[in-house]
């Protein structure tokens, strides 16, 4: 069967999906919900109303909603993080326990508890629900770029991940145990962490954002760096970092992923391939222009039918090496 | 050892311990605890002073059951029978939020009484005042699997070998361990502090350390390959202070020092020589991983010592009696970063990073010493030392903005820039000694001549002059060696951002990558070469300016001096790249969310022939919830990559796709089933030699600039299927069964060398196999607050040798595992 070239598949692919939502959104969208901030579909930055007088107090909320929506729905609240900021002097009404997230409630208690009165989480946009949390929470390194992280960018909010109210986790108040929760989504991952030589991530050793920050980041893939700004393996995998007399110039240049697959495998020691020498050969070949830049050729006498297949039994130091321009030793 | 196809069964041979563990175990299921009092207070806690606090135990004990391949096992698996810590967990929360000490303490751990992955959690925090956070994480790696740096030896008999190693075959030339075992343990610990996490200046302390101790198996090329035993001993310590100013409105500005040190200090030595493997005088050698009596290695004639028949090792052979490597290596790398974030302008957002490291690495008591022999240069002893200084100087500067042009549509663009450089030199001194074979201790040679380096003699050395051959290098080597490496990359990610409803959004923009990697080296050193030959030899490779001249010569028939000018050698690669960067989100109604990004890349160069110049990757992602008991999850992942460069001919392709489902048709019952299929691809053209006779044969290319070797297009496929389900009820009031499954199986192959005569030892590894990890369980609620936990969990690994891929000669590396966990809970 003919394989389909990379560059055939991918725009009859491309502008079918993009067709298939537009068309979903015309089926399907009906009429879409006017934005809770007031404008339709702001997105910017929630700024949060300062005139005291439209604010109640959580003690008013709590007449409705001490066993509403669910049972022990405030005493919940009560128990949560969030309930400190009732306990805050210095600043205003705006700032203050349900308000500090729902926004001025008078309006919804004049009105009865008409939820078009107030902001509610459920039908709003990524970016608004996102915006009322980055109010408070993007002061740090953590948070700060989540405005342009790829989970937003994909419609993807805060509420998606942490349930204020419902947490299943008490710490941070995640809505499921990591990596459960990642892999709802990111499915791809969760069989690649099923393969037998895997971080071990669903043993509960390492996190996905042990190396990763879902909140987004400059590097490619939301990864995190070192301390010392290094690539994020370095963390654990401290002596492969260097700096070497004799690099192993791709682990640098292209990092580990050039031959590992870090979240797993079923090649030895997450290699790209099952046999190591057919890695390697992949660089170190002849090609038309073996004088030119780029790895040095294996030797013309490494017979792959002997001892030679096996590369790393003499280049042991293959992450790099002080002592010898081979990395035949470290 | 290996210790394949025999059961450990610890059903029958369990120890005292497990057994007093699963007694004590049987007995709390069964006590009728006054707990019933407490029903209430499982869920809320139990409130105490101004605390309330929840705590659970989970203790119990591991019975395994095993068979097959017990390496294998321990390399995947790894979890052994014994009682068990598996989860202790307490949580206090002030009831005022006013608590004098801490408001919030949150400690959890596991593992701990012998599983390989122990974890300790703590938080404690007060409202307005401080938090601390403590990670303590301690894992064991075993690593026995016979593949990577395996030789793959024959059974090819030697003769005159000793038993297991001559006629009829040679059983013992087998590797029964993988040469790279090791079975080390590491341990990582984050511990950080936050001080006035509200106020408008916050401190933050934090201290980092990463451990890595443990013994492992390496080897050496020194004419043959040595068996070395490793003794891995790295440390990691960090430490950060960081300021956070919130003085501006809605802007945080970050100060940060770090200081991180490393020490490595991982050692090397040779307690291998093979009684077996003896020369004529008794001493024993260790003649290295590489046993393969038809390709002549570790030598020809390998156990062909005086007298015939004998058995002795052959003198003239390569080994090793002794070797040793050790060196302390300390890399500190100060780091300053300074951070901001941003709201102040209401329409823009804006973030940035600045960070500068500066560190200094050396290697000191740098000091390697072999004796042994290589026979290709009649090398005997050798020293080698010197010490190794370098920097690592990395300067990063990261900004990002959000600019809200209007309502619905934003400007985004984040920008990278990483320019890091590696100056590293190694001065080294060498002193080597040569003598014609393993019997005769080196000759030591005495001059009147000034040297620019004194070596002392070998302990059992002999004056006289030594037995040089046409390829044994200098007596002494004096050498600078420097490189450079370098890298400069700016990444540009532009992109304009709309929301055409808050039921859809979509963004599309250009990513601009440009990375000048430069390289450089320089090496100078000083070689003196003593008679004999001492005008027909050149130092080694790539230092081989030609023979020491005539004229260097001190004295009549004294030592030659040869001394090499700086060696210099730079290349520079500049590499440019361009993507277009499409995103799409969507929901279309309340309960389907769907997205969809690509990014298409090319780019000009490669730094390595496996880097494609194009590249597409396509996501999608979809959740549906079809009914409130319903949810159904799907994804794609595409990525593809080529570089059409007709020497190199490289496609790849990684596709994923995935389904699955979460269903709870009523409250008793639940299950999560799900399915994902992969298919890994990648051909590449490669030059290689092979069995060298018939080469290139019929259909088979020679390689255009490699005079000798084979051309040909090198394929890799790995097919995977993953299935898994998760099946919980419980039917009765207290009562919990669960059962579920991670079953993966693989299908893949990659190139054969030489297709004309195949290589029998040439290995596919796992390429074909099936890994299977079905569990269930039983969980009983018998008060309130006890709870009984019966758990099975079965691993299976299983390689496939008739899927038409040739296996190596260990394969199958299967095994089977049965586990029972008993444990109780108790909750409060």
């Amino acid at each position: 069967m003919k394989r389909l070239a990379p560059l055939e598949l991918t725009f009859p692919f491309l502008l079918g999906l993009i067709l298939f939502f537009l068309a979903a959104v015309h089926t399907f969208g009906g009429q879409p919900p006017r934005s809770q901030s007031g404008k339709k579909n702001d997105q910017k930055s929630y700024s949060r109303p300062t005139d005291p007088s439209q604010y109640v107090g959580a003690e008013t909320c709590k007449t409705c909603h001490e066993d509403m929506p669910t049972k022990g729905f405030y005493k919940n609240y009560e128990d949560s993080p969030h309930y400190e900021t009732t306990l805050d002097t210095r600043k205003g009404p705006e700032w203050h326990g349900c308000e500090a997230c729902h926004g001025p409630g008078k309006a919804h208690v004049e009105g009865g508890g008409d939820k078009t009165k107030i902001f509610t989480f459920k039908n709003a946009s990524a970016a608004e629900i996102s915006a009322r949390c980055l109010d408070c929470h993007q002061y740090g390194e953590e948070h700060s770029n989540f405005a342009r992280s790829a989970h937003l960018q994909n419609g993807v909010s805060c509420t998606d991940c942490h349930d204020p109210h419902h947490a299943k986790e008490s710490q941070f108040l995640m809505k499921e145990k990591a990596p459960q929760l990642c892999y709802g989504c990111h499915q791809e991952v969760k069989q690649q962490f099923n393969r037998t030589f895997h971080h071990r991530v669903n043993e509960g050793l390492v996190q996905c954002n042990d190396c990763h920050n879902p909140h987004g980041g400059f590097l490619t893939r939301s990864a995190r760096a070192t301390s010392s700004q290094d690539i994020v393996c370095f963390k654990c995998h401290a002596d492969k970092a260097g700096p070497f007399v004799y690099e192993h110039k791709s682990v640098k240049i292209e990092g580990c992923a050039a031959c590992h697959t870090p979240h797993g495998s079923s090649n030895a020691r997450l290699l790209k391939r099952a046999q190591v020498n057919l890695l390697c050969l992949e660089c170190h070949a002849f090609s038309a222009d073996p004088t030119g830049p780029g790895a040095p050729p294996t030797p013309s006498f490494h017979n792959q039918a002997q001892k030679y297949q096996a590369c790393t039994l003499c280049h042991t130091a293959i992450h790099g090496s002080n002592t010898d321009q081979f990395m035949f030793k470290p | 050892m290996r210790l394949t196809m025999k059961i450990r069964n610890y059903w029958l041979h369990s120890s005292k311990a497990a057994m007093c563990l699963l007694l004590t175990a049987v007995l709390l299921l069964l006590s009728p605890l006054a707990a019933r009092a407490q029903q209430e207070e499982e869920q809320k806690g139990v409130d105490q002073g101004n605390y309330n606090i929840k705590q659970s135990i989970e203790f119990g004990g591991r019975f395994t059951n095993l068979s097959g391949d017990f390496q294998a096992y321990d390399t995947f698996v790894n979890l052994q029978q014994g009682p068990r810590l598996l989860g202790f967990t307490t949580e206090m929360r002030s009831l005022d939020h006013h608590a004098t000490f801490f408001d919030r303490l949150y400690f959890n751990n596991f593992g701990y009484g012998g599983d390989p992955n122990m974890v300790s959690r703590l938080r404690v925090s007060k409202n307005k005042w401080y938090g601390v956070d403590a990670l303590f994480r301690k894992d064991e790696n075993f690593w026995n699997y016979s593949l990577q740096a395996n030789p793959l030896n024959p059974t090819t008999p030697f003769t005159n070998g000793p038993a297991g190693y001559g006629p009829p075959a040679c059983t013992s030339c087998v590797l029964g361990v993988s040469p790279h075992l090791f079975n080390t343990r590491r341990k990582l610990g984050d511990y950080s502090l936050l001080v006035l996490p509200d106020s408008k200046i916050r401190f933050r302390l934090g201290y980092s350390r990463n451990t890595v101790e443990g013994p492992g198996l390496s080897s050496i090329h020194e004419g043959t390959e040595q068996i070395l035993l490793e003794n891995y001993k790295t440390t990691v310590n960090t430490y950060r202070l960081g300021v956070d100013f919130r003085l501006l409105p809605r802007t945080n500005i970050s100060y940060d020092q770090i200081w991180n040190y490393y020490k490595g200090d991982t050692g090397i030595t040779d307690p291998f020589p093979n009684p077996l493997f003896h020369l004529s005088n008794g001493t024993p050698v260790d003649l290295g991983w590489s046993l393969n009596a038809g390709a002549s290695q570790p030598c020809g004639n390998t156990f062909g010592g005086a007298p015939p028949g004998s058995g002795n090792v052959n003198p003239l052979c390569s080994a090793a009696f002794n070797y040793s490597n050790q060196r302390r290596t300390r890399t500190n790398t100060p780091t300053e970063q300074l951070t901001m974030q941003s709201n102040y302008w209401k329409d823009l957002d804006l973030s940035g990073r600045v960070g500068y490291s500066g560190g200094d690495t050396n290697v000191s008591g740098y000091n390697e010493i072999l004796n042994g022999r290589t026979s290709r240069s009649n090398l005997r002893n050798d020293s080698f030392t010197g010490p190794v200084l370098g920097r690592r100087v990395a300067a990063t500067a990261d900004f990002g903005a959000t600019w809200h042009i209007v309502g619905n549509l934003s400007f985004l663009d984040s920008f990278h820039f990483a320019n890091w450089h590696n100056p590293v030199q190694f001065l080294s001194s060498e002193c080597t000694f040569f003598s014609p074979n393993l019997l005769t201790p080196a000759n030591v040679f005495s001059t009147t001549a000034t040297l620019p380096l004194a070596c002392a003699a070998p302990s059992d050395g002999l004056a006289g002059t030594p037995m040089h051959s046409a390829s044994s290098g200098p007596d002494i080597s004096i050498l600078s060696v420097s490189h450079f490496l370098k890298q400069d990359e700016k990444t540009n990610l532009a992109e304009i951002e709309y929301q055409f409803t808050p039921r859809l959004g979509g963004r599309l923009g250009h990513r601009y990558r440009s990375r000048t990697i430069a390289d450089a080296s320089l090496a100078s050193g000083i070689f003196v070469f003593f008679p004999n030959l001492q005008n027909g030899r050149t130092p080694p490779a790539p230092y081989n300016t030609g023979t020491c001249p005539v004229a260097n010569n001190v004295g009549a028939n004294g030592p030659c001096l040869l001394t090499m000018a700086g060696l210099a050698d730079s290349a520079e690669t500049q590499i440019h790249e361009n993507a277009a960067v499409v995103g799409v989100w969507a929901r279309p109604v309340d309960n389907l969310r769907v997205s969809f990004d690509a990014e298409i890349a090319k780019a000009d160069n490669t730094f390595t022939r496996i880097t494609p110049t194009e590249t597409k990757e396509f996501r999608l992602r979809a959740k549906y919830k079809a009914a409130s008991w319903v949810s159904l999850n799907g994804s794609v992942y595409v990525w593809l990559g080529r570089n059409p460069e007709t020497t190199i001919n490289n496609e790849q392709h990684n596709r994923a796709y995935g389904i699955s489902a979460i269903l709870q048709p009523m409250e008793k019952l639940g299950i999560e089933i799900g399915y994902d299929y992969n298919d890994v691809f990648s051909q590449i053209l490669i030059c290689y030699i092979s069995v060298a006779a018939g080469q290139p044969g019929p259909g088979i290319q020679a390689c255009p600039n490699g005079p000798g070797l084979t051309q040909q297009l090198s394929t890799y496929t790995n097919k995977s299927h993953y299935g898994f389900f998760d099946f919980t009820a419980m039917p009765f009031r207290h009562f919990t069964a669960r059962l579920g499954a991670n079953l993966t199986g693989t299908a893949g192959s990659q190139l054969r060398l030489d297709p004309q005569a195949l290589i029998p030892n040439q290995v596919t590894g796992p390429l074909n196999s099936k890994w299977l990890h079905p569990f269930g369980g039983l969980e009983y609620q018998f008060t309130k607050n006890w709870t009984g936990k019966a758990y099975w969990d079965y691993y299976g690994y299983h390689e496939d040798p008739t899927a038409g891929a040739v296996q190596d000669i260990f394969a199958p590396r299967n095994f089977r595992g049965n586990l029972v966990t008993l444990s109780v809970r108790y909750a409060f």
